[in-house]
């Protein structure tokens, strides 16, 4: 305890001893180094808390006006009463301050050393924003450059890329995939995660290895102030998280969900089960991380028609294994220090992967990743150097215990038993001639090697960055993004595959500025072009036989039917005028752009290509601690092909679109503070409106005859109401 | 040239343009492939366009037929339309069109049917016309099946029947006998009636009939000539009938698994109680081999009968002159093939683990096949060729082929869904074509010279035009239907297209 007293006490007053903590109300954290004043008649005190949030105080005898203040906690007044000749004891609990009243966090450019244009998202707008389901990975979704062209599931195209060219890293781990099946939340626990950083494109050579946008997430260690803990209870799943600071200063977090949205899937279809879990793991010692995570997701349909293709299985012996199964697992040691300007972060990564398609048959992938990074930071140089390698072996399985096998080989090159070998080197240097003028020049080098293919890129970019007034900040950039043949939807142990289809090659290029405007406000604009060449596309709509893009010949079975080879280019422009803080904040985020892919035909709208996507996020903090969010998210429909008269052999792909969409979005969170925990009702109506998802066209049959001629919507009309209580200490 | 400092700074234009120049021309990727493709695909796509169309509006499909003279014909069914208003008017149109080297080429010299649906056989077109408009209520209006034989000129014979749900069994090797049969009609009666119209005869509904378990045991096959119609009832009771006369034979309750001796004289049949011959003159059954027989294998070659019994394959004589024996100790799961000279090309995969005809493929000690379907040896007898990775829905698999003398195997084209060997030993192929798209194709690949030709681009089927050096091509133009073009081999010593 730090004690100043102004005056001293007058030695005639009868005294009284106050002894005293401070704590987070709320929880059972202690509040040290708080500030504490303390006004006696006409007696006045001043002192500090302690590490552990005591202080004691003697005091005259009499109400005692206790005043505790800390940064990022509203300041406490308090009349305590103090008897003379004994010990009064007194807890102060201090409320945190609301997000938008602490001090601003701008966009967190100084948290990561990656250059590019991108979006940082974090703390509590990442499990609050309407539509995110509080979970933070859904929220990309509600940004510019962002299309999501199938309703209801998280399936991101990022600037008219494929999906399946969109990088997934947690902590510098590679995931495999962020999202549970399909209403399912993110594989990571929200209280896990720290910050999102969002690079649609143009980013530096340190991120290789995908030619789309990147999602980076950097999870949170434990914190140093005490014990936390947390329970939550939604409709679908329940999850927890626990953090532990240890004794010599290592710290732990656990968390993890359970999921069970079996009820909500079959308000949609009854057939359909859906279970999942994951959990999380991470530990601080000094600069050691340990990691450890993990997810696990099965789907079962009761019916086995639907994936036999209508034809009833002939009897219970040869049923084919009507499960979906996903599960992949990390274990990552990575170890950061600092010596002067040299910093240092290297790291191994073990997994585990395996995917069970239905009847049984599918794939295990067992991985070794190595991977350091070396930074030399100066005040107008810094310069990295990276080097990244993976060793992976994949075996073809089938996880099924009955006699039956039925089309293995419909996984085609998907499961193909094989060795495969990844290496990598980066090189990003960043000059800063001028103060808030900067350029990035960076290269990579990646190869691939798996059965008797090897594949060689070398990637070069360029950005550059200027703040040309406090309020204005240019930006450009162009680069050169190679990744090997990946499939359009990323799954668990699906990799490092059919390399002889070559390289993916994108060029990438981006002009924008960010504007500074009064009253917490920014605004963004950015205009890109992007030239795709041999991508991997997924097909959405199977139906056109004539002008489309054929499947790489090599490929077989599943992967040829949902892959296609493809160029094609995407140009557009992405607005964002963004509220930081403040009782409300939100933002209106505004895409203009088009997809276009070389079909048979000529160059058409790629099967997701959106021209307008609008996403109004907005979030109000009221009284009685209530946050009320709404979003509103407006999308042109994607084409799709309708047979055109009078025999279909005419007829040109993606001719028509379907309907435009426009989904509302609520959501309200209500906390409660008490002494030692929190307790927090939330409730999220994602499609508040009703409105239909609507995912094609069909064509009905009347008896025997497909009635082409009468071509209707494939939709349905959905809402998930999310209910949930959390409570926290 | 020499530059100030200012020109040198990182944002003047030179040292941007150098910059950018740098970043194109670094960026660039290799691929080694050690992995060539064995066979590589010579020329370049060969588009539909150049060769004659037979159809006119999109075809569903086509199926060769032989006229009475031996002239083939093809027979092509269209695709229904999109305009489909009002639905009860669509009918069946089949175009028949004469393809011998007499013919014209182009496909002038056709017949065009109609009914209201229609079935093609290999030597008629089966024209059904059940009662239309104010009749078709009338349960006594009978319907009218016509037997119609292209040729020049053509042949057609109308028969009339009781109207309802029929089911029309023919007789495809001959197309001499059809069975006309409605079981949910008033008159349920089986009528055989010879295509020539020279016999006719009923039968009383097979036993069971009314019965929906025991409706589906039902069956109706023709012996080779057509001179015998075989009914199979609920209780599985076997009765041959005449189609000549109203002779009948009762051949007892005998077990699904039947096959034909050859020549025709008796029925082989397989089940736990072992392999019989039965006697097609009444005369009685022959136990061939008590072992209990397994359906699963059950194949006639020459002389010599091959089943499964247990894990082993046995074999026995059709005639019963020699005792059965065991052909091939096991396990095996399945028999692909038997050839006098190499033994058995067989699976130790049975058929309800990939599904039938798929498997592991062996002859002798050698494993020839990973997981494949369709093993045969070539013409000449030193190769097999078979679709490998084809455990498959999409029914596909890849080509290889494999020399037996020295065991020596290679992949021949990927995605394959049909072949076919010429005379001299080149194979037309279907390749691309796991999915139905622009991209199938029909080559031909010439193993001697490890080599393949384009033969036409978006074909997705073929059947050869006997008598001649052509083929038929399905053509795929759409969700619809296909277009039929008739498409020349080419020949060995073609250069490259």
């Amino acid at each position: 305890m730090l004690g100043c007293g102004l005056n001293a006490v007058a030695a005639a007053d009868p005294l009284g001893q106050l002894q005293a903590r401070v704590m987070v109300r709320g929880s059972i954290v202690a509040l040290g180094g708080a500030h504490v004043q303390v006004r006696s008649g006409a007696e006045s005190f001043e002192l500090t808390a302690d590490d552990q949030g005591r202080f004691t105080l003697a005091l005259p005898a009499g109400p005692a006006e206790v005043t505790v203040s800390a940064p990022g906690h509203q300041t406490l007044h308090q009349r305590t009463p103090v008897s003379a000749g004994t010990l009064n004891r007194a807890e102060y609990l201090l409320r945190p301050l609301p997000a938008y009243r602490r001090p601003f966090e701008a966009t967190v450019r100084a948290g990561t050393l990656n250059e590019g244009q991108h979006i940082s998202l974090g703390n509590e707008e990442l499990r609050t924003l309407p539509g995110g389901l509080g979970d933070p990975f859904r929220v990309i979704g509600l940004l510019a450059g962002v299309a999501t062209p199938l309703p209801l599931l998280p399936v991101f195209v990022v600037r008219g890329a494929s999906p399946g060219m969109n990088g997934f890293f947690l902590d510098g781990i590679r995931v495999p995939q962020l999202f549970h099946l399909l209403v399912g939340g993110g594989v990571v626990h929200a209280r896990f995660v720290e910050q999102i950083d969002f690079y649609p494109g143009v980013y530096d050579a340190s991120f290789g290895r995908y030619a789309g946008g990147i999602i980076d997430a950097k999870t949170r260690p434990a914190g140093t102030d005490g014990y936390h803990g947390e329970l939550e209870l939604r409709l679908y799943d329940l999850s927890a998280a626990v953090e532990l600071p240890l004794p010599h200063g290592v710290r732990v977090t656990v968390s993890g969900h359970y999921g069970y949205p079996g009820p909500l899937v079959h308000a949609i279809d009854n057939r359909i089960d859906v279970s999942y879990w994951d959990y999380q793991l991470r530990l601080d010692f000094r600069g050691l991380t340990v990691q450890a995570l993990g997810s696990y997701d099965n789907l079962t349909i009761s019916d086995p028609s639907i994936i036999t293709g209508g034809a009833p299985a002939a009897s219970s012996d040869s049923r084919p294994d009507s499960s979906f199964r996903q599960t992949f697992h990390r274990l990552q040691l990575r170890y950061r220090a600092q010596r002067g300007r040299l910093h240092v972060e290297t790291a191994a990564v073990g997994g585990i992967d395996e995917l069970t398609i239905f009847q049984g048959n599918g794939v295990r992938k067992l991985a070794l990743n190595l991977r350091a990074i070396f930074a030399l930071l100066w005040p107008r140089l810094r310069l990295r150097l990276g080097l990244d390698t993976e060793l992976s072996r994949f075996t073809a399985q089938n996880f099924s215990t009955e006699p039956v096998r039925v089309h293995p080989d419909d996984l085609g090159d998907l499961d193909g038993s094989r060795d495969g070998v990844v290496a990598s080197a980066f090189a990003v240097a960043t000059v800063e001639p001028w103060r808030g003028i900067s350029a990035t020049a960076s290269a990579r080098v990646d190869v691939y090697h798996a059965g008797t293919v090897t594949l060689l890129g070398i990637d070069p970019r360029l950005q550059l960055r200027a703040r040309l007034t406090d309020w204005l900040v240019v930006h450009g950039g162009i680069g050169y993004y190679q990744q090997p043949p990946s499939f359009p939807v990323a799954l668990p142990g699906i990799d490092t595959f059919a390399l002889n289809l070559g390289l993916q090659h994108a060029v990438q290029g981006a002009v924008g500025e960010e504007l500074k405007l009064p009253a917490a406000l920014s605004l963004s604009v950015t205009g890109y072009y992007q030239s795709y060449r041999n991508i991997n596309d997924v097909v959405i709509d199977f139906s056109p036989v004539a002008c489309t893009s054929p499947p790489p010949e090599s490929l077989s079975g599943y992967a040829a039917q949902i892959t296609r080879q493809v160029a094609g280019q995407s140009f557009g422009m992405e607005a964002m005028l963004r509220r930081h803080s403040g009782r409300v904040t939100g933002w209106v985020a505004y895409t203009l752009s088009r997809a276009e892919r070389a079909f048979s035909c000529g160059l058409r709208p790629a099967d997701y290509d959106q021209t307008h996507v609008l996403n109004t996020v907005l979030q109000v903090r009221l009284p009685w601690n209530l946050l009320a969010g709404a979003r509103l998210f407006v999308s042109t429909g994607r084409p799709v092909t309708q047979l055109q008269l009078p025999d279909g052999s005419g007829t040109l792909r993606n001719n028509v679109r379907l309907p435009t969409t426009v989904q509302l979005d609520v959501r309200i969170d209500r906390e409660w503070l008490f002494r030692r925990f929190a307790f927090i009702v939330f409730l999220e109506v994602v499609n508040a409106t009703f409105s239909e998802a609507v995912f094609g066209l069909a064509y009905p049959r009347e008896g025997t005859i497909t009635r082409y001629d009468q071509p209707v919507l494939n939709g349905f009309r959905w809402i998930i109401p999310s209910i949930g209580l959390r409570g926290r200490f | 040239m020499r530059l100030s400092d200012r020109q040198r700074t990182p944002f003047s234009p030179f040292v941007l343009s150098l910059w950018l120049l740098g970043l194109g021309a670094s960026a660039c990727s290799w691929t080694f492939d050690d992995s060539a493709p064995e066979v590589p695909l010579l020329g370049t796509p060969i588009p539909p366009e150049q060769f004659v169309k037979l159809n006119v509006e999109p075809a569903r499909d086509d199926l060769i037929l032989t006229d009475r003279d031996g002239n083939p014909w093809v027979a092509i069914t269209a695709a229904a339309p999109l305009t489909l208003i009002p639905l009860p008017q669509q009918r069946d149109t089949v175009h028949l069109i004469r393809l011998d080297a007499e013919a014209p080429t182009d496909g002038r010299e056709r017949l065009d049917v109609t009914a209201d649906h229609t079935l093609v056989s290999y030597r008629a077109v089966y024209l059904v016309e059940p009662p239309s408009g104010a009749a078709k209520s009338d349960p006594s209006q009978p319907t009218a099946v016509t037997v119609f034989f292209p040729g020049v000129p053509p042949t057609a014979q109308t028969f009339m029947f009781p109207s309802g749900s029929e089911t029309l069994n023919i007789d495809y090797n001959t197309d001499e006998s059809f069975v006309y049969w409605v079981p949910k009609a008033k008159d349920p009666r089986v009528f055989i009636t010879r295509t020539d119209g020279s016999f006719q005869r009923t039968l009383p509904p097979p036993k069971g009939y009314d019965a929906p378990e025991s409706l589906g045991r039902i069956r109706f096959f023709f012996d080779g000539s057509g001179e015998h119609l075989f009914v199979q009832d609920g209780d599985r009771r076997l009765v041959s009938y005449s189609t000549r006369n109203d002779k009948s034979v009762d051949l007892g309750v005998q077990p699904v698994a039947l096959l034909f001796s050859s020549p025709q004289t008796a029925l082989i049949s397989c089940a736990e109680g072992g392999v019989k011959r039965v006697a097609l003159d009444g005369s009685g059954e022959v136990v061939l081999d008590s072992a209990p027989c397994d359906p699963d294998i059950l194949r006639n070659s020459g002389s010599r009968i091959y089943y499964k019994s247990g894990a082993d394959l046995r074999s026995a004589a059709v005639d019963g002159s020699a005792p059965s024996q065991v052909a091939l100790m096991g396990p095996v799961g399945q028999l692909f093939a038997v050839s006098p000279k190499w033994g058995f090309v067989y699976s130790l995969d049975g058929p309800i683990t990939y599904g039938s005809g798929i498997g592991d493929g062996w002859l002798g000690d050698w494993k020839f096949m990973q997981r494949g379907r369709r093993p045969g040896f070539s013409g000449d007898g030193t190769r097999l060729r078979w679709l490998e990775n084809a455990a498959r829905s999409d029914n596909s698999g890849d080509l290889s082929s494999a020399t037996i003398a020295d065991r020596q195997a290679g992949q021949l084209a990927r995605n394959v869904r049909t072949t076919s060997e010429l005379a001299d030993g080149r194979v037309l192929a279907i390749s691309n074509a796991a999915f139905k798209g622009t991209q199938n194709r029909l080559i031909v690949i010439d193993e001697a010279s490890r080599t393949a030709r384009w033969v036409v681009d978006s074909a997705r089927d073929f059947l050869r035009i006997p008598g001649t050096q052509d083929l038929l091509v399905k053509i795929i133009v759409g969700q619809l239907g296909f277009d039929i073009r008739r498409v020349p081999i080419p020949r060995a010593v073609d250069p490259a297209p």
